[in-house]
């Protein structure tokens, strides 16, 4: 009971709101009109803005503003103020009760309410424009029509609509939108601000003007036709717009206008009250029908309830006819209806009000009811208020027991619908019922009928909404008609003959064949044909299997495009492809795996027909041969004979390269370009492949690329030739290259590889053609790279001799890259290939000689590389020079095998010395020098090795001085302190002297007689003469120190000064006479130091005498030589040569 | 046309020395060992100023080596020391140092070794007695120990530590690593000389080397036959060496043997 009466309030509360809402519509559909009309006028009339059309186009704009989004209030608000269209965006639901009092014709309306908030917020845009709210501005008598009795709940509906229709051609399109065109800039170019000129016509001034004025007014040439409505006398006050100050463009809006007490008092007496009341009654009844449910029997609770349904009814009919209560009647409609549907309803269906027992008969009353519903909406043209009604119908078949009522009724309710729609033009009407429909009968189940019963009603609605779409057409019908019956029919179908449905869709599909060619002439073909297609792949789909479904398809799809290619219909044609695509799909995805190859092949093979057939019928369609040459690829690659998957493609490729080459068709070679791309692919992912068929690819695509060398330019593209030039000698080049690995050991590849780069670089060179050059490096270095990996990695300098040959024939083969391309990308071929020519000839060297040649051998080719004279090869040479020297030190110095490290370190260290002499680079001095003294260590021994030092020391200072070379001064100096130092460190002494002929006086007195050698040599005044002697004085006193006993060593120490000073008088040579000086004092301290304690007395004595002697004989000395000492000119002496 | 001549002759010299040094019959072994040999020729240059500076008398050095020996406690047969003070005395005369007095010890050590202490202590296990085949081998043994003395090898490493401390002692040997194996090739040299002085043949030095390789089962080891295995050996060898005391058996008798070779071309 209480869901019931729950549910007879909100149906009440729903038609009301419903009848609130249409009228809602109405209003805004007026108001739409109202504002077009006024929206022209002003375009039409920029001159009678006054500011000119800029400002009249800021304003227009801003109104349009609103109206776009708020069409029924900023309509209403536009007939008093221009600018107010942004504030109504706020207050759309208030316009409705505006719009018609600002028009001031409204039949019976509500006055309107004195608060018209959207004129807040924007700021009028006309300064013409009063401030007043639009219930204080006359309505314009263009857009107020006068209301036909007929038609009291939409009076103003008709008049607008004639307002804003076509004839009316400078009016914008009725949707918020078209509005736009009031706005644009042509408006304003072509309209000139004419201040003074006339209102071009009455609906233009509307807005502006009073009404008297406009009437009075001629109407222009371009202004639309005068309407009845335009022509209506104005019925409300003039407002006095020449009193009141026209606000600017962009003024602050003008307060909004309070409402009144009576305004007040109207909208809660009309609108409100009258709700409350249609509640309360709607309640009330309901209590009622409680309360009498407990004090009467079914039969007089279904009385009650229909007297008080029927007098709502009636009730409201004869309150509607007024139409000061025509809301508070539309109220009492509303709950009548409600009410008398549900008493009905309970009557059958309720135990309490049950006075019906026969379902049948229930449902026949609750479609009367409904049916008085529709017929009743009817009236008031409504799509919403008869679209409820017949909801309510539908709702009522669809709630009965009876099934076969309800799916045959629906029959006379669509039909009906059908025609309703149809009537009065309302489009989404019929599809309302359509899905009704279909729900309904979803809804009833499955009964058990016959599967012709069932299919024959199904096929009548589907007929019946086929045909209103035919008739009507609409663009969601045919899918929505489809979907329904499709589903309805499916279902059946597979209830009761699960494995015919393709005869189903078969069927179907005709039917929408047929569809199409009765659609033909329209537009709306595309759907049904669709539809055909798609059935007919299911149908073909469900029937066949395997390979025979892509026959069919293909078959279809092929039907399709030649019919598309003979109605000229692209859409046909793109329905074919989409067909081909199916077909191919399932011809890959599922026969391919499942069949064997001879029964898919005739199937693959028919495709490739048909596209080059449709290439060749209809030239523009490129993509079918790409298809077609697609199939070939795949049978060959299914098909092909021993795997030999690679070849069929390039021997493929060569049919549609012809064909695009003789007949210039680039799809055709773009196409053969895509096979024979395949064809190494192939090769590589099918290894090994048979080294015949990589030597055919590599013909082929060599051929390819003479044909691009040779043929003209016209036959191919710009840019095609080059690069088929260059990709075919790129092939060319990969299977030659796989040729050579077919047959070269793996160990040797790399040696192949670069050997075939050789020819291909001599290929290139010679331009046949030239692209083969840079692949030739490609390919070298790809050799090179396996060289290094497969024979210098493993290399060996032992076992045999095939593996340690093969670096050093990598090195001639580059340097024979070297050698063609020398000129080449700059130079760079040359120096890269000579590097990594000389690499392998170093390892080859390394591999092929004993350790103690390999250095000989690598200064030899660091004197070759130096004798091309380019700076890559300088640079290499100074490279293996430097190789070869450190390589020397791990195998050719060797303290036993004395010739052997003269015999091979002697020619390096000369070499180094010429390539000093040739390079100028001051390395190789140093190298040489090096060389030498470390020859001389290993040759020598450790000490005896100093005696050698001295002499190179002497002789590289006699060089430096002569060739004027610092640096071999410089090792000389360098010489003479490791030979000092190593003698004094070892005492010129070592164990394995002792059976040769050098002894410590043989070590020491070469050594010194060196330095001594190497002061003379040196100048006079430099500080290498003060080094070398000073070097040499002090090895002297180490070697008298090491030779003579103690007792003597003072005078032997003194014997040496002596010498040293009687050497330097002659020799004019301070530093000796100095070393002299001090060796004395030297002597003279140890006297005294060391002698007076350690000495016996005679040779103390003895060397007093001898020392006291010396100094006396000194002293003599430097008196007798004094002009020596000063020289000639009273100066200090210098060396005679320096003289 | 100068330069061009001097390019063929170098050239030719080049090749020439390619040529003869692959048909020689020694393949040659590769290694570091000539740079080993600069830089122990260099660190002992090096080392030998602070070893002047803190050298010791003989008698300092004699009582730092009876210092040394009564350090510890060896087993010593006095019937087999006799046999070695026999052998060496014909060498006594011919050494540097006539300053320093030797004493000869024979210790019961079990292995086959000797060695000498500063100030002429010289001592020989009896498994080098049992090892040595003649006198002439013993000869070479004692005269090797002996040079040990005579060139101040034993007392060098003393030194530092006699003079300056411990802590310096510890860095000097760690620095004198390099040459240490040079100082055992001197010491066979010297107590070759001083065998072949002391009337004995010098050709039981090698020998004596050649039977201790086998006895100590020294393995020359196979040589490098790849860039690399070239490297790391030559580079492991030489880091080998650095550390090693001894130089193997294998080198020292064939410096040993060159070394008689010249001697006996010398003496005629």
């Amino acid at each position: 009971m209480e869901t019931f009466l729950l549910i007879v309030v909100l149906v009440g509360a729903v038609i009301r709101w419903v009848y609130v809402r249409q009228r809602l519509d109405e209003m805004g559909a007026r108001i739409d009109a109202l504002s077009r009309l006024v929206a022209q006028s002003q375009a039409r009339t920029p001159q009678t803005q006054g500011l000119g059309a800029p400002t009249q186009g800021l304003g227009v704009g801003g109104w349009g503003l609103g109206t776009e989004t708020h069409g029924p209030a900023a309509a209403t608000q536009g007939l008093g103020v221009g600018g107010w269209g942004l504030g109504a965006e706020t207050h759309g639901p208030t316009a409705p009760t505006q719009g018609p009092g600002a028009g001031g014709q409204g039949p019976g309306l509500v006055p309107p309410p004195p608060v018209a908030g959207p004129g807040t917020v924007a700021p009028p845009p006309k300064v013409e424009r009063p401030t007043q709210g639009p219930w204080t501005v006359p309505p314009p008598p263009v857009v107020v029509p006068p209301i036909p009795h007929t038609e009291p709940l939409v009076p103003v509906l008709q008049p607008a609509a004639s307002v804003s229709a076509p004839p009316t051609h400078t009016a914008p399109p009725p949707s918020p939108a078209a509005e736009a065109p009031v706005l644009p800039a042509p408006v304003l170019a072509s309209a000139p601000p004419q201040p003074t000129a006339p209102p071009p016509s009455p609906a233009a001034e509307a807005p502006v003007l009073p009404a008297p004025v406009l009437a009075s007014a001629s109407p222009q040439p371009t202004a639309p036709p005068p309407s009845p409505a335009a022509e209506a006398p104005a019925p409300g006050p003039r407002p006095p717009a020449p009193v009141l100050p026209p606000p600017g463009p962009f003024a602050s809006p003008a307060p909004a206008p309070r409402r009144s007490s009576a305004d007040w008092e109207a909208f809660v007496g009309g609108n409100l009250v009258n709700k409350a009341g249609v509640l309360l009654t709607v309640i009330g009844l309901t209590l009622f029908l409680g309360y009498a449910f407990t004090q009467t029997g079914p039969l007089g609770r279904v009385l009650m309830s229909l007297a008080v349904s029927l007098g709502m009814l009636i009730s409201g009919a004869v309150f509607e006819k007024r139409e000061k209560y025509r809301t508070f009647a539309q109220g009492l409609l509303g709950g009548g209806w409600a009410a008398l549907y549900f008493t009905v309803y309970a009557m059958q269906s309720i135990d309490a009000a049950r006075v019906i027992h026969s379902p049948l008969l229930g449902a026949i009353l609750l479609l009367a009811v409904a049916t008085g519903m529709i017929v009743h909406s009817l009236k008031y043209r409504s799509q919403t208020i008869t679209g409820l009604a017949y909801f309510i119908a539908f709702g009522t078949l669809g709630i009965t027991q009876v099934t076969p009522l309800s799916v045959l009724a629906v029959i006379p309710l669509s039909a009906s619908l059908l025609y309703v729609s149809q009537r009065f033009d309302w489009k989404n009407f019929a599809l309302f019922g359509l899905a009704a429909t279909y729900v309904i009968c979803a809804t009833r189940g499955d009964n058990g009928a016959p599967l012709w019963q069932v299919q024959a009603l199904f096929a009548t609605y589907w007929l019946m909404f086929e045909a209103f779409d035919l008739l009507r057409p609409h663009r969601a019908m045919l899918p929505a008609n489809a979907l329904g019956f499709l589903t309805l029919s499916i279902a059946a179908w597979l209830s009761r003959a699960p494995h015919q449905i393709w005869e189903l869709l078969a069927a179907v599909s005709i039917a929408y064949l047929a569809g199409a060619i009765l659609r033909a002439r329209s537009d709306l073909w595309r759907p049904p044909i669709t539809l055909t297609a798609a059935l007919a792949a299911a149908a073909i789909f469900l029937k066949l299997d395997y390979q025979w479904v892509a026959v069919a398809l293909l078959i279809e799809a092929e039907l399709f495009y030649l019919a598309g290619v003979r109605l000229n219909a692209p859409y046909l044609r793109n329905l074919a492809t989409g067909l081909f695509t199916i077909e191919l799909g399932h011809l890959i995805v599922r026969t391919l795996p499942d069949q064997t190859p001879r029964a898919w092949t005739p199937v693959a093979i028919a495709n490739v027909v048909v596209f080059y057939a449709n290439r060749a019928i209809r030239s523009a369609d490129i993509y079918y041969g790409y298809a077609a040459a697609a199939m070939m690829a795949l049978i060959a690659g299914f098909d092909a004979p021993h795997h030999d998957r690679g070849l069929a493609w390039m021997v493929l490729a060569a049919g549609p390269f012809l064909v695009g080459w003789r007949w210039r068709q680039v799809d055709f070679r773009i196409q053969a370009y895509c096979l024979a791309a395949l064809g190494p692919a192939g090769m590589a992912f099918g290894w090994p492949e048979p080294p015949l068929s990589m030597g055919i690819g590599a013909a082929i695509a060599y051929a390819a690329t003479l044909c691009a060398l040779r043929s003209k330019e016209d036959r191919f593209s710009a840019g095609e030739a080059d690069a088929l030039r260059g990709m075919g000698s790129l092939f060319a080049t990969c299977l030659a290259a796989g040729v050579v690995w077919h047959f070269v050991p793996l160990q040797y590849l790399g040696l192949g590889w670069m050997a075939l780069a050789v020819i291909l670089l001599e290929l290139g060179m010679r331009g046949w053609p030239e692209d083969f050059r840079r692949q030739s490096y490609a390919l070298a270095v790809l050799g090179a790279g396996l060289v290094v990996y497969s024979n210098l990695v493993p290399i060996s300098n032992a076992g045999p001799w095939g593996p340690r040959f093969a670096p050093a024939a990598a090195a001639l083969l580059a340097y024979a890259i070297a050698a063609r391309a020398r000129k080449e990308e700059g130079g760079r071929v040359l120096d890269i290939a000579t590097f990594i020519a000389t690499g392998f000839l170093l390892t080859g060297l390394w591999a092929l000689l004993p350790p103690v040649a390999v250095g000989p051998a690598w200064a030899a080719v660091a004197l070759v590389l130096m004798e091309f004279d380019l700076p890559t090869l300088t640079l290499e040479c100074h490279l293996v020079s430097i190789a070869a020297f450190a390589r020397l030190f791990f195998g050719n110095f060797d303290e036993e095998q004395h010739l052997m490290t003269a015999l091979t370190v002697v020619p390096v260290l000369l070499s180094h010395y010429f390539l000093w002499s040739h390079t100028k680079q001051r390395f190789y001095l140093y190298t040489a020098a090096t060389l030498a003294a470390v020859l001389a260590r290993f040759e020598m021994g450790r000490v005896l090795t100093t005696s050698g030092w001295a002499v190179l020391m002497v002789a590289l200072l006699y060089a430096g001085r002569r060739l004027r070379i610092r640096d071999l001064s410089w090792q000389s100096y360098a010489l003479a302190a490791m030979a000092f130092g190593r003698c004094w460190a070892a005492y010129f002494y070592s164990p394995d002297m002792f059976a040769g002929f050098a002894g410590p006086v043989f070590i020491g007195s070469t050594v010194i007689a060196c330095l001594y050698a190497a002061q003379l040599l040196s100048d006079l005044d430099g500080h290498p003469r003060l080094y070398f002697s000073v070097l040499a004085s002090l090895l002297l006193a180490v070697l008298l120190y090491d030779r003579v006993s103690g007792s003597l060593l003072t005078v032997a120490w003194g014997v040496e000064g002596i010498a040293l000073l009687c050497a330097g008088f002659p020799l004019h040579d301070r530093v000796l006479r100095l070393s002299g000086m001090g060796l004395l004092m030297v002597c003279i301290l140890k006297l005294f130091l060391w002698d007076l304690r350690h000495l016996d007395t005679l040779p103390r004595i003895l060397s007093f005498i001898v020392l006291g002697l010396i100094l006396v004989g000194v002293s003599w000395v430097y008196t007798r030589f004094r002009e020596v000492l000063l020289g000639p000119a009273g100066r200090p002496d210098t060396h005679p040569e320096a003289a | 046309m100068k330069r061009r001549l001097l390019f063929v002759l170098v050239l030719l010299m080049l090749i020439a020395a390619t040529v003869v040094a692959s048909l020689g019959s020694r393949r040659g072994e590769v290694s570091l060992a000539s740079l080993r040999q600069l830089w122990s020729d260099t660190i002992r240059d090096i080392d030998q100023p602070g070893l002047r500076l803190t050298r010791l008398s003989a008698a300092e050095e004699m009582q730092l080596g009876a210092n040394v020996l009564n350090s510890v406690s060896w087993p010593e047969d006095p019937v087999a020391a006799a046999r070695v003070e026999r052998i060496a005395q014909p060498m006594l005369p011919h050494v540097h140092r006539t300053d320093i007095q030797y004493h000869f010890h024979v210790v019961q050590a079990g292995m086959i070794n000797a060695f000498a202490l500063p100030g002429g202590q010289v001592l020989v296990t009896d498994g080098m007695l049992a090892f040595v085949q003649s006198d002439d081998e013993l000869a070479e043994v004692v005269g090797h120990e002996m040079s040990h003395v005579d060139l101040r090898h034993c007392v060098e490493h003393y030194q530092y530590q006699y003079r300056l401390g411990s802590l310096v002692e510890l860095f000097h040997r760690l620095a004198a690593m390099p040459y240490s194996s040079d100082q055992e090739l001197d010491a066979d040299a010297e107590g070759m000389r001083l065998a072949i002085a002391g009337g004995y043949n010098p050709a039981a030095g090698p020998v004596l080397f050649e039977r201790m390789q086998k006895e100590m089962h020294e393995s020359a080891g196979s040589p490098a036959t790849t860039p690399a295995g070239e490297l790391a050996h030559s580079l492991g060898e030489a880091l080998a060496s650095y550390f090693r005391s001894h130089p193997p058996s294998a080198e020292r008798a064939r410096r040993l043997r060159g070394l008689a070779r010249s001697a006996h071309g010398a003496g005629g």
